[in-house]
């Protein structure tokens, strides 16, 4: 057999998720295919003052109540896995805001006393419900937590630190965020359009999810089914502004460019591209001017945002798993919203699904405000493609 | 690696970094395209920035215009603002772990360099009165030369000191080297 690895020698055995679609890789997976959205009007709190009352909410989540958003989330994506994740794993969750919807809580029933530190508290609660022993560590990079948190764990495994990591990460749409988001005119008034010639901003989404992250060796010692492979990653900086890219996309052609060395490959090899595509006008804009910068062809472009909504820090973990299954199915899911493509975009993103022909290989980048961009590059294993 | 005093999250951070690059014989000025990241910790993350955003916002009738006070409830905000400084192209993310040490990001940071990610890393730790960096890279990289080994570097980590004695430690390494 052709080894198929990189030298991160990081795999990926188990993952699941929870958007607004619902619990399961399934459901959102057929929800995007179906071209309908997941963002809807928001009731969890008064949007009066904001530009937008569109979010992408999990549905069945209480706000405000004892448990916080994200501890409810973790429980429904942990619930009847016991066994699934090995208890000696190591923990690094990802996360912008964890749980900011009890400090609100707090806050609005003028209690005096605040958590003083909710990331730990949160960590200690995800290892109790994945069952981990580990006390773990919070990564938050803006919007590339999660993708930077995978790639720090594959850095760990390539430097055998560790042969099993638990990868989590979550973020809520809470007032608190919303607030902020709007505060810095960032959504769009209407579900958000990615790469949409008339787009105008991002809808906020809520998500969980979590991928277990393996050496090789320990996979196929516990016979575990390989669902992809870390081929490599790349992290960088725009240096540049806090609020916004750089809009020639050179901080994130860095990034791909480092990704792309660190899996041995060339621009030719990627054959699928799964864009941060947030759907305001400058990240869309930056990513494309960087994709058509480092690829001679035109590739196939998506972006899931204009079904589950911007899931914050949770964005790339959960693009990661839809990554994978596009690579598994050999089916590029469609950008879902978009109605008039953006003339930058055109050839490389559309609104409807196609196949995926060649040798797959996915690409994808997210980036987020202080200028920071991630990119990783995944595959199947050799065995796993058809 | 230097120990200062003063007030201010941000401002803290951007002066140790500074001060840590100029004790490490580098240059510490705003240089374009410097394949630099950052990695940085502290015991409480941003609540303070959102315990002053979320009041701000109550207090203003649920509205608020202080686009800044909203970006520094991101963890990571304190470290990009030093990234946009000084042109720091390389990873620059904020990373905590239960037992607050500054093993964990140095090691991290370890891992950044080996595999490619940037020539030099700054890992340490910002509080609201004092700050600690460590500028880690190959020794080839340092014209002052360095001060100790990452092996060596982790035991006093390891040994629960805080910045002032910490920073000690290593100036003793620094003073039987010479």
């Amino acid at each position: 057999m052709r080894n198929t690895l990189s030298k991160l020698n990081a795999v990926i055995t188990s993952c699941d998720m929870l958007t607004a679609y619902g619990l399961g890789t399934e459901l959102c997976w057929n929800g995007l295919l179906s071209k309908k959205t997941a963002i809807s009007k928001l009731n969890r709190f008064d949007t009066f003052p904001f530009k937008t009352d569109y979010a992408a909410i999990v549905p069945g989540l209480e706000y405000l109540k004892n448990d916080s958003l994200s501890a409810q989330m973790f429980k429904l994506l942990f619930q009847g896995k016991k066994g699934l994740i090995p208890e000696d794993s190591k923990l690094i969750l990802a996360t912008i805001k964890g749980e900011i919807d009890l400090l609100e809580k707090n806050i609005l029933e003028k209690k005096d006393e605040y958590p003083k530190s909710g990331f730990n508290s949160m960590l200690e609660k995800l290892s109790v419900t994945a069952r981990i022993k580990d006390g773990g560590m919070i990564i938050s990079s803006a919007c590339t937590s999660s993708s930077a948190a995978i790639a720090i764990a594959g850095a760990m495994i390539q430097n055998s630190e560790c042969d099993s990591i638990l990868v989590a990460a979550c973020d809520c749409v809470s007032e608190f965020v919303f607030a902020g988001f709007s505060l810095l005119n960032a959504l769009d008034k209407f579900p958000a359009k990615p790469f949409d010639r008339n787009r105008n901003g991002l809808t906020l989404g809520e998500g969980a999810g979590f991928i277990l992250i393996m050496s090789e060796s320990r996979a196929k010692k516990e016979k575990r089914k390989i669902l992809g492979v870390i081929k490599g990653f790349g992290l960088s900086n725009d240096a540049s502004h806090m609020l916004r890219p750089s809009l020639d996309g050179n901080g994130l052609i860095i990034a791909v460019r480092k990704a792309l060395r660190m899996a041995e490959i060339n621009e030719e090899n990627i054959n699928l591209i799964s864009a941060h595509g947030t759907g305001t006008i400058y990240n869309d804009k930056m990513e494309m001017n960087a994709f058509s910068k480092i690829f001679e062809n035109k590739k196939p472009v998506y972006s899931v945002k204009g079904g589950i909504g911007h899931t914050m820090g949770a964005a790339g973990l959960i693009e990661t798993m839809i990554a994978l299954k596009s690579l598994k199915e050999s089916i590029i899911p469609p950008t879902v919203n978009l109605e008039d493509v953006d003339e930058e975009a055109k050839g490389w993103v559309s609104a409807c699904e196609r196949p995926l022909n060649g040798d797959r290989t996915v690409l994808l980048t997210n980036s987020g405000f202080g200028g920071t961009n991630a990119a990783l590059i995944l595959s199947l294993h050799d065995l796993d493609k058809k | 690696m230097v120990f200062i005093g003063g007030l201010g999250f941000s401002k803290i951070t951007f002066n140790a970094i500074g001060l840590a690059l100029k004790d490490a014989g580098m240059n510490c000025q705003s240089i374009p395209g410097q394949d630099i990241g950052i990695i940085g910790t502290n015991t409480s993350g941003c609540v303070n920035s959102d315990i002053d955003y979320l009041n701000n916002y109550l207090n203003a009738g649920r509205n608020s215009y202080q686009k800044k006070l909203f970006i520094h409830t991101m963890p990571s905000s304190f470290l990009s603002e030093s990234a946009i400084y000084y042109k720091f192209q390389g990873p620059v993310f904020y990373m905590t772990m239960l037992d607050r040490s500054l093993a964990g990001a140095v090691k991290i940071a370890s891992n950044m360099i080996e595999l490619g990610e940037a020539s030099i890393m700054l890992a340490g730790s910002s509080e609201e009165e004092n700050s600690l960096y460590f500028v880690l890279g190959r020794g080839a990289s340092f014209p002052r030369g360095i001060v100790c080994d990452i092996g060596k570097a982790e035991f006093i980590f390891n040994r629960n000191l805080n910045f002032p004695e910490m920073a000690e430690e290593f100036q003793k390494i620094r003073k039987e080297k010479n």
